[in-house]
């Protein structure tokens, strides 16, 4: 029974009336499937946006659960048509991957798009028509202090929880999908002052590894429409929740929204997946069920093709939060080793270089290398250009 | 035996000297006996050899109790139809003795033989020939009506039996006739009347002492074996009584999860799975109230208290005629009638209800009240807790039940009936849930003649949903839904002889199904108000359901229901393009209908056909075969039943989904029915099966047939259940292998599941077995435990993952392709009885039990996320621990009343 990955979940019903009732939490236990059979199928990812291209195209075929690795397309011509206008072939850069030139064919609201795949054993798969809504501005991205459930035997958490305001639209029915992607800022624990690769020497930049910025995409999808309201304007609908006891909200966060406006199809495709995602743990679940984009081959309309052309006005904002002033938060992580370090010697030298640390009261210690080097945390110690202190 | 010493007595001397000697007493017509010859004996021989070649024209009978019947032309055995009285108190052409040396027998004859009971008043008799005599049989044990009583007329060889509220009526010349009344699981009484004038008489009969302590098993009132009813089962709430269950609740409708063919999703869910049927295929009844939320808190209890149901039954092979509207059963519950004679209060505490029943007189011995009211009482526990988030959460349930009857006259009796409940859940200041059901009912049971009865009832319910979202401010919204449904129904009994038996009836039902409201919660909310449809529907049925007796070993039940459902204006309706997906693209015309007008009319004759064949007295072989219709179901594509789904009828696009069900039984018992076992295999299908496009939204749909599916269920099994039905130690075990399976094949994949490819149903549970035991070592003390053993149910497993715009995104393929791992549970609870003082106030009971003793994980469901980018799953499961709980339970009184 361990905790799941961090996820801005609200506690649902079941995890409640079980705790209620009984004194103590429904169980929730990780698991590994036996899943050997996959379907091997085409993937294809991309989009055009009103942003400025060059706009990507992906195509692989799928892999099994396990094996994250899809086997990209080689040699495919991919072709992004406007209707009743101009139409470009992709460049394959890399292998499956398939991008319009910078000086190419640009997305412009209220055209409509589709895709045309032709692969190297001659099967051609096509989307159809999609219009490109116009954008909708980004009012404003906020975020609140609050505490949540993020597992069922875990108590609340504080946190972050961003939401989005937009402007007023023109149109009554909107569709929007959201995707996130959050940089932090953190520090590791240790200077390096020493390194031992068979002798001690002292380190020149002891602080070179110790401040870094990791950037990571939320696989966390949004989607909403305002066909239930009686104005189109989203006001605070909640994002992502950053849990603040963790290294993500130790010095500085930024959070940039991607805004997707999309027609319905896409909308469609995206609350689906959105949906799947949230109503599986919950007690009342519906049937996970086999999601269809917007490709079909045109020869046998039943192949499955997984992946969505998307067609979409895009809109961007950056928002930066500090850590909640207040909490009594975790700030290290790392405890010094002391007494290994007397056992230096004995490290055989393949383990070489071991980093060595010297507290303030001149005493030595070894540690991880991750209390040494934020790199292995997953950051860069590069400042992103975005950044503001 | 009779001797030499009888030889030359004529007859009325002869009957004078067996009766003197023996404990014997005959039973004859003069004119039969005429051709008796006095006895020329020169040895002993047995008294009923000797009376055969003495009357070889004539049927001579006997039974346990050393009376002998002698009668021509009349057989007596077959008066009595072994189907409603299982035991029959004569026996025919037996050639053995009377065993005249048992002693016990002796002294229990003499026992029967009581004073002469004057009914009525010579004055009022005076004119007529005949008298009607008539009155309720119940037992002394718990006051209840006892149906199916066998009221022999001694003197005539004739007789009738009580029906199902207890009650008898006999036409007979004035006169004293000795009446025996006899009961499987009663001691057989005696009774001798002097019949003047019309006149009415209540009998009590005690229960069998073998028969009193804390029997456990279902069906004591009708016979397994003789019975035409196939897949029926019958559960008194007196025998559940030790089963143990989470939470120490007790409750009759969770007991019905461990019969063979009933199953659920899983712990904590509402409603049942019967024989690979979905959840709103079964109908609950409660005194013909139809009840269409049946539980509490989303399913962790069911919404009917046991304290005040006498008994609950089920029908899941051959439902009968004057039922429709259900395809796959019908639970049928009886409420507690309140005692007649005497005021009762009783009530218990369980870690999470408290309960009282009152139950008493209002007229002595014409009327009685029952009062049951149940409430939780955890809010009182949740403002307690310092956590932010439980203190902003607030659960409220309760439910009430009143049943008040009143005998008329002799011939009529009248009962009303009500039942309310409500669910009340604020959760964590985020959702807001609130359902209540309120439902009454009045009827009217008339006895024309012993042959003639009928039943009138009028009948309404109607259950509220409501449920309020205000997490988000913007777009808060509640929901407000409501299902009426307004019934009036007749049935009738015609016994014509004791082979034929006709039951005749119809039910009209106007359902009114106002979809309800989506409206902002508060000003703040900009959600759009939205309307929905207020639907209409009137189902008919007529019924006739003829029961034949070609003879002693065969019974056929045939039975017509001719069903017409009426779905009415106002509406507007859609017309859709033939052989196209349904869909706002394929719209071909709008039709607008006036209030009152005929939409759309859908009619079908049912067929209920029944045979029974008995290859031993306690072994038959039956059969059966159904049709069904149903014309309402429940808006639902999640895997267990929300507490937010919404019913819907059958509409202009929609069709009734139609059943049939095929069944073929061997049933027998052993060792003087203290045993029965019973096989059973059905094949059912299900046609128009209601089932719903892949990531439907059915909260907010003004549409639903643009997401509803029609398919096929097709199911079929093996039930195998042993149970001992009497003695200390009881109980049942049952096996079930079953399977259910679903086709839904559209037009094209978005109107197709699973691709166009038949699957697993989500409860598909091939392997079931239960064990129910329990084991009385004293009268104040007693153990009991239940093991359940399920098969995981159906789950679709991812079969790939891709990227998508950076996300992660995990693909699934074949529906329930895959299964949770098995289910297994073992409970066990011990139940002490307050002392045994006759006098006392207060007698009291302890249950203390154990549920999931062994603690398992036991998987309520499997799902499947991304973490730290690998696909793990992960596994919930619900009551992953040993939960141990205590409830009280008390009564005013002594131990037995």
């Amino acid at each position: 029974m361990t905790t799941k990955d961090t996820r801005s979940l609200h506690m649902n019903w079941l995890h409640f009336i079980v705790l209620l009732l009984l004194g103590f939490p429904a169980c929730e236990e990780p698991f590994r499937p036996e899943l050997d059979e996959f379907d091997y199928v085409l993937v294809v990812d991309g989009a055009i946006t009103d942003l400025p291209g060059p706009y990507t195209i992906r195509l692989s075929f799928s892999s099994g659960i396990y094996s994250s690795e899809q086997q990209p397309v080689e040699g495919a011509v991919v072709t992004i048509i406007e209707e009743g206008g101009e139409q470009e072939t992709l460049t394959e850069t890399q292998t499956g991957t398939y991008i319009t030139s910078v000086d190419g064919i640009q997305g412009t609201a209220g055209k409509s798009y589709k895709i045309s795949i032709q692969l190297k054993d001659g099967t051609q798969y096509e989307s159809n028509y999609q219009v490109m809504p116009s954008s909708i501005s980004i009012d404003s991205v906020g975020a609140d202090l609050e505490y949540h459930y993020l597992s069922i035997e875990e108590p609340e958490v504080p946190g972050y929880q961003f939401h989005i305001t937009t402007e007023l639209a023109e149109n009554s029915d909107n569709y929007f999908m959201w995707s996130l992607e959050s940089t932090h800022k953190y520090r590791s624990d240790f200077t390096l002052d020493y390194i031992f690769s068979g002798g001690i020497q002292p380190y020149p930049n002891p602080t070179e590894f110790m401040t870094c910025w990791r950037t990571d995409q939320i696989n966390e999808i949004y989607t909403f429409n305002t066909t239930v309201l009686s104005q189109p304007k989203i006001e605070r609908l909640p994002l992502n929740f950053a849990r603040a006891d963790e290294r993500e909200l130790a010095i500085r966060y930024s959070l940039l929204v991607r805004q997707f406006t999309i027609n319905e199809e896409a909308y469609t495709f995206w609350n689906n997946i959105q949906r799947q995602i949230e109503s599986q743990e919950t007690l009342y679940n519906n049937q996970p069920f086999q999601i269809r984009g917007n490709l079909f081959n045109i020869d046998n309309p039943d192949e499955t093709v997984l992946g969505f052309f998307m067609v979409a006005s895009q809109n961007e904002k950056r928002v930066f939060v500090d850590p909640p002033a207040g909490l009594d938060i975790q700030s290290t992580y790392c405890e010094p080793d002391y007494m290994s370090y007397g056992f230096l010697g004995l490290f055989h030298p393949s383990n070489w270089p071991i980093y060595i640390y010297e507290d303030e009261t001149g005493q030595r210690a070894l540690g991880i290398e991750s209390c040494f080097d934020c790199r292995k945390l997953g950051g860069t110690t590069t400042r992103p250009e975005f950044w503001e202190e | 035996m009779i001797d030499p010493s009888y030889n030359g007595l004529n007859w009325p001397a002869f009957v004078n000297k067996v009766e003197q000697n023996h404990p014997i007493q005959f039973f004859y017509k003069e004119a039969d006996v005429a051709s008796f010859q006095a006895p020329q004996l020169t040895k002993e021989i047995l008294l009923l050899e000797f009376l055969q070649t003495q009357l070889p024209d004539c049927n001579i009978a006997h039974d346990q109790q050393g009376h002998i019947f002698i009668s021509k032309g009349v057989e007596i055995a077959t008066q009595l139809s072994k189907d409603i009285y299982p035991e029959v108190v004569i026996k025919n052409n037996k050639k053995d003795s009377i065993p005249v040396q048992n002693k016990d027998f002796a002294s229990t004859t003499n026992q029967h033989i009581a004073k002469v009971i004057v009914i009525g008043d010579p004055r009022k008799g005076a004119g007529k020939s005949k008298a009607v005599l008539n009155g309720v049989v119940s037992s002394t044990t718990d006051e209840l009506p006892l149906p199916g009583v066998t009221i022999l007329v001694e003197e005539l060889g004739t007789g009738v039996a009580s029906d199902e509220n207890g009650f008898y009526t006999l036409s007979l010349k004035k006169g004293v006739y000795t009446l025996t009344l006899s009961h499987l699981n009663h001691i057989e009484k005696k009774l001798k009347i002097d019949l003047q004038s019309d006149g009415s008489y209540d009998v009590q009969l005690e229960e069998k002492a073998n028969l009193l302590e804390g029997v456990t098993v279902t069906s004591y009132k009708y016979d397994r074996v003789q019975s035409t009813k196939m897949g029926f089962e019958r559960l008194t709430t007196k025998s559940i009584e030790e089963i143990p269950l989470v939470l120490g609740e007790k409750d009759i409708l969770k007991v019905a999860s461990l019969l063979a063919g009933v199953q659920s999703i899983g712990e904590g869910t509402a409603g049942f799975n019967v024989r690979g049927s979905p959840a709103d295929q079964n109908l609950f009844y409660i005194d013909k109230v139809p009840i269409y939320n049946t539980s509490h808190l989303f399913g962790f209890f069911s919404a009917f208290n046991s304290q005040a149901i006498s008994e609950f039954s089920i029908s899941k092979s051959n439902i009968p005629a004057k039922f429709g509207g259900r395809l796959a059963s019908i639970f049928d519950i009886t409420a507690l009638e309140g005692d007649k004679n005497k005021y009762k209060v009783r009530g218990g505490i369980s870690p999470v209800t408290g309960n009282i029943l009152f139950e008493g007189p209002v007229q002595k011995e014409k009327s009685s009240v029952m009062v049951a009211l149940r409430s939780t009482y955890s809010n009182w526990i949740l403002k307690r807790i310092k956590n932010d988030d439980f203190n902003r959460t607030r659960v409220n349930f309760a439910d009430a039940i009143v049943k008040f009857s009143q005998q008329l006259s002799s011939k009529s009796r009248i009962q009303a009936f009500g039942y309310y409940s409500f669910d009340d859940i604020k959760f964590a200041g985020k959702t807001n849930f609130d359902n209540n059901n309120l439902g009454g009912s009045l009827s009217w049971n008339h006895f024309f003649n012993e042959k003639t009865n009928m039943n009138l009832a009028v009948i309404t319910s109607r259950t509220q949903l409501g449920v309020e979202e205000v997490e988000i401010p913007f777009e808060a919204y509640k929901q407000n839904s409501e299902l009426l449904h307004q019934e009036a129904r007749t049935d009738w009994t015609w016994r014509i002889n004791p082979r034929h038996q006709l039951e005749f009836g119809g039910n009209a039902i106007l359902y009114t199904n106002d979809r309800g409201t989506f409206l902002p919660s508060d000003e703040s909310s900009l959600i759009q108000p939205i309307t929905f449809d207020v639907e209409k529907g009137l189902e008919t049925g007529l019924y006739v359901n003829k029961e034949w007796k070609p003879s002693d070993l065969i019974t056929v039940v045939g039975g017509l229901r001719y069903n017409q459902y009426n779905y009415l204006g106002p509406q507007k309706v859609f017309q859709y393009q033939d052989d196209f997906p349904i869909s706002e693209e394929t719209i071909t015309d709008t039709l607008q209908f006036q209030k009152g007008d005929n939409i759309v009319t859908y009619n079908s004759i049912d067929y209920r056909l029944a045979v029974r064949y008995s290859l031993l007295s306690n072994l038959s072989i039956k059969a059966s075969y159904n049709t069904l219709h149903q014309y309402l179901f429940l808006l639902s594509n999640t895997i267990a039943l929300a507490p937010t789904d919404k019913w819907k009828l059958t509409d202009y696009n929609i069709e009734p989904m139609a059943g049939q069900q095929a069944s073929f039984g061997v049933y027998g018992d052993l060792a003087n029915k203290r045993y029965d076992w019973s096989t059973e295999f059905y094949i059912k299908k299900v046609s128009q099966l209601v089932e719903y496009r892949d990531g439907a939204n059915l909260l907010i749909n003004e549409f639903p047939e643009r997401d509803i599916l029609q398919g096929d269920l097709d199911a079929w099994g093996v039930e195998l259940t042993f149970k001992k039905t009497a003695g200390r130690f009881n109980g049942w075990v049952n096996y079930t292998y079953s399977r259910s399976r679903v086709l839904v094949q559209g037009v094209d994949d978005a109107s197709s599941i699973n691709f166009g490819n038949s699957y697993p149903s989500n409860y598909d549970r091939p392997h079931v077995a239960n064990v129910v035991a329990n084991y009385k070592f004293k009268r104040r003390f007693s153990l009991s435990a239940n093991m359940v053993y399920q098969s995981g149910r159906p789950i679709t497993y991812p079969t790939n993952t891709y990227t998508q715009s950076g996300f992660q995104i995990i693909n699934y393929s074949e529906r329930n392709k895959y299964r949770v791992p098995d289910y297994f549970r073992i409970d066990v609870s011990a139940k002490f009885e307050g002392n045994l003082k006759k006098e006392k106030l207060l007698h009291g009971a302890w249950v203390f039990s154990i549920y999931n003793l062994l603690g398992r994980n036991n998987v309520y469901n499997e799902y499947f996320q991304f973490a730290n980018n690998n696909v793990l799953g992960y596994r919930i499961s619900i009551f992953a621990r040993p939960i141990f709980s205590i409830s009280y339970q008390f009564k005013f009184g002594n131990y037995d009343n």
